[in-house]
């Protein structure tokens, strides 16, 4: 606990003012967007994430208007240098920092996309996959990433692979980045090392910089910060009962996709404060008896936090993650050892590829691995793993993640679920029982 | 990798080395010392019917050599008798059959035996040492601790002559000689000649570390002269610069002078010597002759290496005489063993008008003669080569840069390695 | 200023607070600098020891060079043993073989109360290795690795040289070998004539041309030096790498005290350990299985446990007892670079 506080210290600036962001009216707005079926769509996930729970931290008002403002007025943030799209969270960023560029992840969680993209998408596919493209080819999407000067895909799962394609033939400039799909033998990771190397080359012919060891340490620092900030956040939910609740983390996280970097960090370190503060009142989201959960599996994006929200509204509370919309986005921090390019590049790229529990590797020990520390260190008492419909690596590894979690007595939930909210409502069953039967047997063990 | 592994690839390493070497012929050891003649010193070089001689007489010698023109050639009533001198053996502490030698000399297996020889008396010869030390040498006989933590044994043999090659041993034909040895501490003790064939040596063990002043003193009076000969060697017991404390003080550095001898020789010790003395062709081995422990100025003191050259001096008021030790071995480069001692062998002369009686027999005049041999070696700088070495590692420094440079440059080219430019800021 | 909780009731003197607190500054600390100015005090020590009067011995189990004669404040142990091994057979296991026991006794006590920390800490030769690679890091070179074949050929060379060094003279003492060859792993190892010459003797930079033996031997200890440079400055710790006492050290480490150990479930292999890692030891950041994760080439330096994010996952404990451990926000403090607020 001390250690939480103690982060929270060094994490939070004294200037801790949020930055500015008035209340809004959440009903009229004037724009043509604002009243479009993917407007209120997230309108409707947002009011739910505010509302349904009562004594939200203040702090997260900047991070619910930012959302507003860009998910359901259709507001576009200002960034500087070129635009990076990257559809991955294994397309290094710190190189786009320190090119003077701005990576933006094109990843989206809306349903209106979904339906976009299934008109030219296989009916299998994967939502997050069809969202994005739908995204991709529609003329001024939300959120606003505006024009991209290139779209970074690294090589992971199928669909994206094939996506890259697609992509390139709706005008965006496309660059591959070629992810091994095996981690452990040392030539992929010197093929890692020589494609991050490439990338860099590429964002260098796009931007028209160098990199340099001086805005490679400050990227470096930039996003260090974050990482920082973000660990401090996650410390608090470690917390029993938690201090913060998943649908806020999420929130939190998913923000990072596309908020300029240094403001969202002084927003989180200011959440940081006010999360110490809660947690010495013994101020606390939940209530003690209510259920753990580790999640897990292919990623909630906003608007589509329906899985998390589900949950949290039955009375559990996801304290931890293992999905590469938030916690894999931010937890692997960089160790550099000589502060000269070539090292800093070298610890960059082995960062992004050594820890990473995606399912797009042949072997998933670590991922396994991982679920069980965090259920270990989070005190959770189950997890949840959710499937995209059309997600085969998902899938596949679920009875690995099942088989593991079994043998530790770690209850876990299996679902499969897609962007569409028609399945809410069973989902809602299954998951009030899962957590059921979860404080059932808490109540036993006692 | 994992230990036992590692320890299974050790073990199949040397079983391959140990097959290999058995399977080779030995290494050529270098052929046994002693290769010329005047370098070397085999035993009795001068013919054994010396060794009878009577006591005052010459060795004969075969060739003859000139002799320093003594002051008795000018006038005075006889001339200075032959030098008598102490000879220390090789025997070291590992007696033995090496030990048993009756060489005077070195006589090696190979030219690497490095026990019991050298001119220290240690039995692990050659250590680590001045500045006069051969290059290279290392720590040659560090043959261990507990060695020298016994008592050392030297041996040392009375010999006659003023020419080292061809000097012979002298009788015993004085009864009760005895060697009288002072320590470094100021403690006194004796040990007695016994005869050996052909001649008289005295054994004595030395415990503590430090040089040992031993001297037999031989009067006779003839012609109302009394003539004192004192046969003086310089023992040591030393060690290597590692090892205890006591090994390292710097009292025990230098020579011990006998305060209570009326005439003796002492050899200067250089600067930066310690427990272990390495003379060397092409340095200055200088000697202080001091009577009850003050310097005796106008005494003539005479160097004479085995090789014959020699050089007289007169002492000034410091009783200093300075002496550069020639270089004078000349083999082939074949042959050419860098551990060849030679020997020397100085001696001071000095009169002094003091009447007395000795058994009887008055004299007039008292002469004293007091002698010191020693080893000596090759100059390291006859074979060794700083330019080569420091050649040698620049070179390598050069063209391993060089090579590692071109790899890496060409890795950039075909292939288009990125790298990236760490000049910029 | 916010208080803990736990403050108002607990006593400032209580220990256990104390302990924490000291454990904690202790894991945040500028390793880096730690470690700089540690390596300065024994390079000091084993190179200039002698002029203080210090005598530690003859069975250091480092490179306190024995010719340095003047400053040395012990000898490596390689030394007396190269020149034991040489001795006759029946002069070493008869009335010698008690000393040579002695000394080798004396060694294993001095080794397993450090480890492998004599190399990463203690050895002067390991401290020039990192202050020419420091001075290739001002000059903004950057460095070289093997690739992994060659990483696993070249590792067989020091179990060679070790293997060459007690061979060889045994072969002495048998008679098959001339004793121009004595000591031949000084003859070839860097520190004859580089350590001597921080106290201004450069005597071992001659070529001794007086046998061919000689010629050979004084040959490739001047190569190996030459190599040594070059490398060093390419490589992180070259030497180490082909070090005989490395290999030696790891053959006897299985007792020791200090030790690494590794923590596999809170591993997230993220590879941190291992991208500093001078030696290159995969292992550290691959195996999440084994707890004893000091491998054959490990220095001891600790830079794993200093840039490991993941808090307990590697731990330095010396007789069980932690004494430097790996920290999320011990990381956090050191990889602070450029500007972070």
């Amino acid at each position: 606990m001390k250690d939480e506080i103690e982060l929270a210290k060094r994490a939070t600036p004294i200037t801790a003012s949020a930055p500015s962001a008035t209340v809004v009216s959440r009903s009229e707005e004037l724009s043509p967007y604002s009243r479009s079926k993917q407007a209120r769509e997230a309108e409707r996930v947002l009011n739910r994430i505010i509302d349904d729970f009562d004594d939200n931290p203040q702090a997260m008002q900047y991070f619910y208007d930012l959302f507003r403002r860009v998910h359901c007025r259709g507001e576009s943030i200002a960034a500087e240098g070129p635009r990076i799209g990257t559809t991955c969270i294994q397309a290094p960023e710190e190189l786009i920092y320190a090119m003077g560029a701005t990576p933006v992840r094109l990843c989206n969680g809306s349903y209106h996309y979904d339906q976009i993209g299934a008109e030219f998408m296989p009916a299998k596919s994967c939502s997050l996959v069809k969202a994005t493209l739908g995204m991709l080819t529609s003329d001024n999407p939300v959120p606003r990433v505006g024009k991209l000067d290139l779209v970074v895909n690294p090589t992971t799962c199928d669909q994206k692979k094939k996506a890259s394609a697609m992509i390139e033939e709706m005008g965006h400039p496309v660059f591959n980045l070629e992810l091994p799909n095996v981690k452990e033998s040392e030539a992929s990771r010197l093929y890692w090392r020589r494609s991050v190397r490439q990338f860099a080359e590429e964002l260098r012919g796009v931007t028209g910089r160098k990199l340099t060891r001086k805005n490679l340490k400050a990227a470096l620092a930039r996003t260090q910060r974050a990482e920082r900030a973000f660990r401090a956040m996650d410390g608090f939910r470690r917390a029993s009962p938690s201090v913060l609740l998943g649908k806020d983390a999420f929130l939190v996280v998913n923000a990072y996709f596309f908020d300029d970097l240094d403001r969202w960090c002084e927003a989180v370190e200011t959440l940081n404060g006010e999360l110490g503060e809660r947690l010495e009142k013994a101020v606390r989201a939940v209530q003690k008896k209510a259920p753990r959960i580790v999640f897990t599996g292919s990623p909630p994006i906003f608007p589509n936090l329906k899985l998390p929200l589900l949950i949290e509204r039955a009375g559990g509370v996801v304290v931890s993650d293992e999905t590469c919309s938030a916690n894999r986005m931010l937890y692997d921090m960089t160790a550099v050892d000589e502060w000269l390019v070539n090292d800093m590049v070298d610890s960059l790229a082995d960062k992004y590829l050594k820890p990473c529990t995606c399912p797009i590797f042949t072997k998933n020990e670590d991922r396994q691995r991982r679920l069980l520390e965090l259920v270990r260190n989070f005190s959770a008492d189950g997890v949840v793993y959710q499937a995209f419909a059309g997600c085969q690596v998902y899938e596949m590894e679920q009875r690995s993640v099942a088989r593991t979690l079994n043998e530790q007595g770690i209850p876990m939930l299996y679902v499969e679920t897609d962007y569409s909210p028609d399945d809410e409502g069973q989902l809602s069953t299954r998951v009030e029982a899962f957590l059921e039967s979860i404080k059932t047997r808490k109540r036993m063990r006692t | 990798m994992k230990l036992p592994a590692a320890m299974s690839r050790l073990a199949a390493i040397m079983a391959a080395l140990s097959v290999l070497g058995a399977a080779t012929p030995q290494s050529a050891a270098r052929p046994s010392g002693a290769p010329l003649q005047q370098n070397g010193r085999a035993t009795g070089a001068a013919p054994n019917a010396a060794a009878h001689a009577p006591q005052d007489a010459v060795a004969a010698p075969p060739a003859p050599r000139p002799v320093a023109p003594t002051a008795a050639e000018t006038g005075a009533p006889r001339p200075w008798p032959e030098p008598l001198w102490l000879l220390e053996a090789p025997s070291g502490e590992r007696a033995g059959a090496e030990g048993r030698r009756a060489s005077a000399q070195t006589v090696r297996r190979d030219d690497g035996e490095h026990r019991g020889h050298g001119a220290t008396g240690s039995g692990e010869a050659g250590p680590a040492g001045s500045s006069s030390r051969p290059a290279g040498d290392g720590m040659e006989s560090m043959g261990g601790m507990g060695f020298s933590r016994g008592a050392a044994r030297k041996t040392v043999e009375l010999w006659r002559g003023s020419d080292p090659l061809n000097a012979a041993k002298a009788n015993m034909d004085q009864e009760g000689l005895s060697l009288q040895v002072l320590a470094a501490t100021g403690a006194r003790f004796g040990a007695p000649f016994a005869r050996s064939e052909n001649g008289a040596r005295a054994t004595v063990e030395l415990t503590d570390y430090g040089f040992y002043n031993a001297a037999v003193v031989v009067r006779t009076v003839q012609g109302g002269v009394l003539d004192v000969q004192i046969a003086q060697a310089e023992l040591l017991k030393g060690a290597m610069s590692h090892g205890g404390r006591s090994e390292h003080d710097p009292a025990l550095f230098k020579p011990t002078i006998d305060d209570a001898a009326p005439f003796e020789l002492v050899r200067e010790h250089a600067p930066d010597e310690m427990l272990w003395t390495n003379i060397r062709s092409g340095e200055k081995a200088v000697f202080v002759v001091r009577s009850f422990g003050a310097p005796v100025a106008g005494a003539r003191v005479t160097l004479a290496t085995q090789q014959g050259w020699r050089k007289t001096v007169t002492t000034g008021k410091d009783g200093r005489a300075e002496f550069m030790l020639i270089r004078d071995y000349f083999p082939d480069w074949s042959d050419f063993n860098r551990r060849q001692a030679g020997v020397f062998l100085v001696w001071a002369e000095a009169e002094k008008p003091q009447p007395g009686a000795l058994d009887g027999r008055r004299y007039a005049t008292t002469r004293y003669q007091a002698s010191l041999t020693a080893r000596y070696y090759p100059a390291p700088f006859d074979y060794t080569s700083y330019g080569y070495g420091v050649g040698i590692v620049v070179f390598v420094m050069v063209c391993g840069g060089l090579a590692t440079w071109i790899y890496r440059q060409r890795r950039t080219k075909p292939y288009k390695e990125v790298v990236f430019d760490e000049k910029l800021a | 200023m916010r208080n803990s909780p736990e403050s108002p009731a607990v006593s400032a003197l209580d220990w256990r607070v104390l302990a924490q607190a000291a454990r904690d500054a202790v894991n945040a600390c500028d390793f880096n600098r730690v470690r700089f100015w540690l390596q300065l005090f024994f390079f000091a020590l084993m190179v200039y020891g002698g002029f203080a009067g210090i005598d530690l011995g003859l069975s250091l189990p480092t490179f306190a060079c024995g010719y340095n004669q003047t400053g040395r404040p012990g000898v490596c142990y390689l030394l007396p043993l190269q020149h034991q091994l040489a001795l006759p057979p029946r002069v070493l296991f008869g009335f010698a073989g008690i000393g040579v026991l002695t000394g080798f006794v004396v060694f294993f006590l001095w080794f397993i109360a450090l480890n492998k920390g004599w190399c990463g800490f203690v050895c002067p030769l390991g401290a020039i290795q990192d202050w020419i690679t420091a001075l290739r890091r001002r000059l903004g070179v950057r460095f070289s690795r093997y690739s992994q074949k060659s990483f696993e050929t070249l590792s067989w060379i020091k179990y060679v040289l070790l293997a060459l060094m007690i061979v060889i003279p045994l072969g002495i003492g048998a008679g098959y070998f001339s004793h121009d060859m004595s000591a031949p792993f000084c003859m070839i190892c860097p520190g004859r004539l580089i350590i001597p010459a921080f106290t201004f003797d450069f005597r071992q930079f001659v070529i001794d041309f007086s046998t061919p033996t000689k010629i050979v031997m004084t040959v490739l200890g001047a190569m190996t030096t030459g190599l040594f440079f070059v490398g060093s400055f390419i490589k992180k710790r070259f030497w180490c790498f082909f070090c005989p006492m490395s290999a030696f050290h790891y053959l006897l480490s299985k007792p020791a005290a200090f030790r690494l150990i590794k923590d596999g479930d809170k591993c997230t292999r993220c590879g941190d350990c291992y991208s500093v890692c001078d030696l290159q030891i995969k292992e550290i950041a691959d195996d999440v299985n084994e707890p004893q994760i000091m491998m054959e080439d490990c220095i001891m330096c600790l830079k794993c446990v200093a840039a490991c994010p993941e808090t307990g996952a590697l731990k330095a404990k010396f007789a069980g007892l932690t004494i430097f451990e790996s920290t999320e926000a011990g990381f956090m403090k050191r990889m602070q670079k450029g500007a972070a607020p």
